[in-house]
């Protein structure tokens, strides 16, 4: 039986191709999504995917230390834990809300800036308005924030991973030079 | 050479598992991966159940709409009145919401849900802020009427897959059903 995605010959008991991964029509038949239907498809890359129930604090760290930024595990004055990095020059959280069995199925990127109060809150519902991916609010005592929330399983890559920390860097980039938060 | 992951017998040619589809760290794929993506150090790590990965570059309009039409939604392609470019027009919770996408090469790489609602220019922005400041996964705004909106965008690529966009369209689905409850009370 050819493999759908690359053609290598595989037996009828193989649940996988191979050669590149793809599921056979026996792995195909057991999952439950919906699927487009069939037609001709771009081959998908061979994916890394996020272990089942999320990524612990300390894989996230790992994660963005491999990439060349630093992060650190901290105790925040609630007594939860959250990730600490630098990005661009620029310190942001990493919060992990609702980890089971120390796993966590999102992560929420957060970034705020101390403005003393004298930010002009009504200019966030035009970033809100126009700029995807992050979210735009203020605080009790008017400081601007940008979150921006990641999922990371079910269905969670690296590659996906990469994709939208990118998108968060990008938007950390405009939001800090739009309000001039420096 | 044993499977790492499930201990199956594979000839040291494949690439991946025959059995659980695992990859087999290869010097070529040692490479490749360490050039795209940075795991986490090796450690012990669960099991991973098979995905269904979405295509390089992402969906065409016509799979978003079979993908919604499968999932039970209606889906229409719609070309917008004022922007002339098309969009996606389906209904969640009795409420009509519209998928936005930029297609690269026919393709996108992501969908952007919003949805919005009439509330006779009631809103400002310590309402919207309040929603914002709450909630997750979705971000609200109001338009030059004060009318109030919902959106949220999901990444289809690159590592995109049909488990994790299913994941995504339930938040979208709860949130906005959370959104209309505060918001837009019957």
């Amino acid at each position: 039986m050819p493999c759908s995605r690359c053609g290598t010959e595989s037996l009828p008991d193989q649940k996988f191709c191979k050669n590149c991964g793809a599921p056979s029509g026996a792995a195909e038949s057991v999952q439950s999504v919906a699927a487009a239907p069939a037609m001709p498809q771009p081959i998908a890359t061979p994916l890394h995917p996020i272990p089942d129930g999320g990524l612990t604090q300390e894989e996230v760290v790992a994660w963005l230390a491999s990439g060349g930024y630093s992060a650190q595990i901290v105790t925040g004055t609630n007594g939860k834990r959250h990730i600490e990095a630098l990005t661009q020059g620029t310190k942001f959280n990493i919060m992990t809300p609702g980890c089971q069995s120390g796993r966590c199925a999102s992560l929420e990127f957060s970034f705020g800036y101390s403005c003393h109060g004298k930010f002009p809150v009504a200019q966030l519902n035009e970033w809100n308005g126009k700029i995807l991916w992050c979210r735009a609010y203020y605080d009790s005592v008017n400081d601007p924030w940008l979150e921006m929330d990641i999922a990371l399983w079910p269905g969670g890559t690296f590659e996906a991973l990469n994709g939208q920390f990118a998108e968060w860097n990008n938007r950390l980039g405009r939001f800090i030079a739009a309000y001039n938060l420096r | 050479m044993p499977c790492p992951r499930c201990g199956a017998e594979s000839g040291p040619e494949q690439k991946f598992c025959k059995s659980c589809g695992a990859a087999f760290e290869t010097a070529e794929s040692a490479e490749s991966a360490a050039s795209n993506v940075a795991p986490p150090a090796a450690q012990a790590m669960p099991e991973q159940a098979p995905l269904r990965p979405i295509p390089d570059g992402g969906l065409t309009m016509e799979e978003v709409v079979a993908w919604l039409e499968g999932a039970g939604y209606s889906a229409k392609v719609t070309i917008g009145t004022n922007s002339g470019r098309p969009h996606i027009d389906t209904n969640v919770q009795d409420t009509p919401v519209t998928v936005m996408f930029d297609p690269k090469g026919g393709r996108c790489d992501y969908l952007n849900f919003v949805a919005g609602f009439s509330a006779n220019g009631k809103f400002d922005i310590a309402q919207i802020n309040a929603w914002n400041y709450d909630n997750r996964w979705c971000t609200a705004y109001y338009d030059d009427v004060n009318d109030p909106w919902l959106g949220m965008c999901i990444a289809l690529s690159p590592g995109g897959t049909y488990e994790s966009l299913n994941d995504q369209f339930n938040t979208w689905n709860r949130t906005l059903g959370r959104f209309i409850a505060k918001y837009t009370p019957e």
